[in-house]
């Protein structure tokens, strides 16, 4: 299961954060902030993952976003990575070029997006015509 | 006049301090607050948007919840929608204001229009609390078998949720999967064998039913290597990625306690592992799940080798995210089969000197793993050999593997005395305490050896020069009490030494050796 997913922008500050299952709360923000930190602290020749408590982190940098997915340590790894850059060439589908200011500024039809592929931390659908499709109806 | 969205973003965003943000907010705060109170407010999802933006930024948004519920309630779409984010985004299942909704999302779950339906459905499967599902379950079962692919994929995710929530429901939504593994639409596909996943996990009842459903996996995986270039599926040139990973971890689990399942899907794992392309990180998930299911069920060894050496390709893989996975699978796998493992050691002692600190991490661990009588010396001279260059991070685990190692499978004792002394030198302050009791009793029991034990140490601190104090005493301890033990006439020598230093420890020793 995927317990959330976050878009940073190397200054750490998050343009897009989404949880499934973890309630709103203090510890919540800075287990947040911790990760993000640790992110923006690797290098570019350090792998992709690492264990942060009971999550492990899949994360990848496109630009000037980290998109960052905290996943069970059970979940395949390389097929979460695979789901990221599915999520970003359908972001960049919808806003063609996408780019910090157009997910800052369309926060909405970002999260439409994310919830198009991803309910309740289970992917639902990765077939990007099928999700934009969705996403332009809702938009009218 | 409330403010549009943007405008409230630009706003922060030419914000120079964070107090000056602070203002912003509070000031916005309040206006929104003020607003919500009037009933008749045109813009209430205008609010609720700028409230989503807040949150994001971290403030304190739970005034809006109530605002969520009213907009969800609305006829109009744009109202309605943002009510839904906002419930996903604001509220959680613990939140008492969440049941208000359940009449809402009742009605939505029946509208006419797919997307509103689609909406209601979303929200319950991320948010929903054991009660609304139990109170919904009748209208989740029937929209998994409804006609429109998009609702019946949000149906089956939702019934995932509600596997999870209210297990004792789960008969009715268990006896549609095998209809559902036959569905066009791969949306429907994956949020099914997701279902299955949730199913297999919770039950062993389920297990035995749905081992029937091991050829209909198998033929839909088979399709889909053997299927041609599908442009909506198709991910650097494997057809659905997703669904494939997702076929193989439901093979592992009906087949971790069946040797029949295994034998079912023997050839169609030798299948994919041979035949999925290597080349891009989507083949290679394949491959790994693949690999990972392999391991994880009783199959035969040449498949078994066959994974392993999969593994064996992914660590020599200039990626580091390969190696990272590889290293973590071998982990695994090192206990059972341990002799296939040997064959890559070169390898995964070459990861010891890795940049990255995760791939040295785990090389180490495997490497204790992999560690025996035969090639405990070899192992450990290249452990030493980084010893001298790791950072003080590294260097701790490091110098307690290698202790644990040289204790537990050294071939004879004088090699435990050689190594355990290099350690000493190199790294003497991590060496953990138990580890020098037990070397001082290995001296102490190995008579013929102390003679030899007491001059190698004498050397080693005069011409050494150690300077780290715990380490002085220590070697000093076992002069000392080896000498005391050995009863030879270097006593001199201890006794030297005994008197550069200002140890307690020591100095109460050298009377005893005297006497004797």
């Amino acid at each position: 299961m995927i317990h959330f997913v976050l878009m940073v922008n190397k200054q750490g500050q998050t343009r897009l954060a989404r949880y499934f299952d973890i309630p709103c709360s203090d510890s919540r923000n800075t287990t947040e902030a911790d990760i993000v930190r640790k992110c923006l602290m690797r290098g570019e020749m350090q792998c992709s993952f690492f264990e942060f408590g009971q999550y492990k982190i899949v994360y990848r940098r496109y630009a000037s976003l980290f998109f960052i997915m905290g996943v069970d340590s059970s979940e395949n790894e390389l097929g979460i990575l695979e789901l990221i850059h599915s999520l970003v060439e359908t972001l960049d589908r919808q806003f063609e070029n996408v780019c910090e200011l157009d997910i800052m500024y369309h926060i909405d039809k970002a999260h439409f997006i994310v919830d198009e592929m991803l309910v309740n931390g289970a992917v639902i659908d990765t077939n990007k015509s099928s999700i934009l499709d969705a996403v332009s109806a809702i938009q009218k | 006049m409330s403010q549009r969205l943007r405008e409230l973003i630009r706003q922060v965003r030419a914000c120079k301090t964070a107090a000056d943000e602070r203002d912003v907010i509070s000031k916005e705060s309040a206006s929104i607050r003020s607003a919500f109170k009037d009933d008749d407010n045109p813009y209430r999802h205008r609010n609720v948007a700028k409230l989503l933006f807040m949150h994001l930024l971290g403030y304190p948004t739970h005034f809006g919840q109530m605002e969520c519920v009213k907009l969800i309630a609305s006829p109009k779409f744009p109202e309605k929608r943002i009510g839904y984010l906002g419930l996903m985004l604001l509220l959680d299942e613990n939140v008492d204001v969440l049941m208000l909704v359940t009449n809402s999302l009742k009605q939505d779950l029946e509208n006419a229009n797919q997307y509103i339906a689609g909406l209601a459905l979303t929200s319950l499967s991320n948010v929903g609390s054991a009660d609304m599902m139990r109170d919904l379950s009748p209208e989740i079962e029937r929209m998994m078998t409804c006609s429109n692919g998009y609702l019946r994929k949000k149906a089956v995710l939702c019934a995932v949720r509600l596997a999870r929530k209210c297990p004792e429901l789960c008969e009715g939504v268990a006896s549609k999967i095998s209809a559902l593994l036959s569905d066009r639409n791969h949306g429907v596909l994956v949020s099914t064998l997701t279902l299955l996943e949730e199913l297999l996990g919770q039950d062993t009842d389920y297990t035995r039913q749905f081992k029937q459903l091991v050829p209909s996996l198998t033929r839909l995986l088979r399709n889909m290597m053997g299927s041609g270039y599908s442009p909506e599926h198709d991910v650097s040139g494997i057809t659905d990625p997703f669904v494939q990973v997702k076929i193989l971890r439901c093979l592992r689990l009906l087949g971790a306690d069946s040797t029949r399942v295994v034998d079912e899907c023997s050839d169609l794992l030798a299948l994919v592992a041979t035949n999925t392309e290597a080349t891009r990180n989507a083949g290679n998930a394949v491959l790994y799940e693949c690999v990972q299911c392999i391991v994880g069920v009783p199959s035969e060894s040449g498949l078994r080798v066959l994974a392993i050496n999969i593994l064996g390709r992914f660590l020599l893989n200039r990626d580091n995210n390969m190696r990272y996975v590889a290293l973590n699978t071998l982990a695994k796998v090192a206990p059972q089969d341990p002799t296939s493992v040997q064959r890559h050691r070169n390898t995964i002692v070459d990861c010891l000197k890795d940049p990255d600190v995760s791939i040295r991490k785990r090389a180490l661990e495997l490497i204790a793993l992999l560690a025996n009588e035969k090639n405990v010396r070899t192992l450990v001279k290249e452990m030493l050999n980084y010893l001298g260059t790791a950072d003080q991070e590294f260097k701790r685990s490091l110098t307690e593997k290698t202790c644990d190692m040289v204790q537990k499978f050294s071939p004879h004792k004088k090699w435990l005395l050689d190594t355990m002394l290099k350690i000493l030198i190199m790294a003497g302050e991590m060496v953990p305490d138990h580890v020098t009791a037990s070397l001082t009793n290995q001296i102490a029991s190995a008579e013929e050896l102390q003679i030899y034990a007491v001059h190698k140490f004498y050397n080693a601190l005069v011409s050494e020069q150690p300077k780290e104090q715990l380490l002085l005493v220590r070697i000093q301890t076992f002069l000392g009490f080896t000498a005391l033990k050995a009863k030879i006439t270097r006593h001199a020598n201890a006794l030297q030494l005994g008197s550069r230093t200002s140890d307690a420890k020591f100095t109460s020793a050298v009377p005893h050796i005297c006497l004797s």
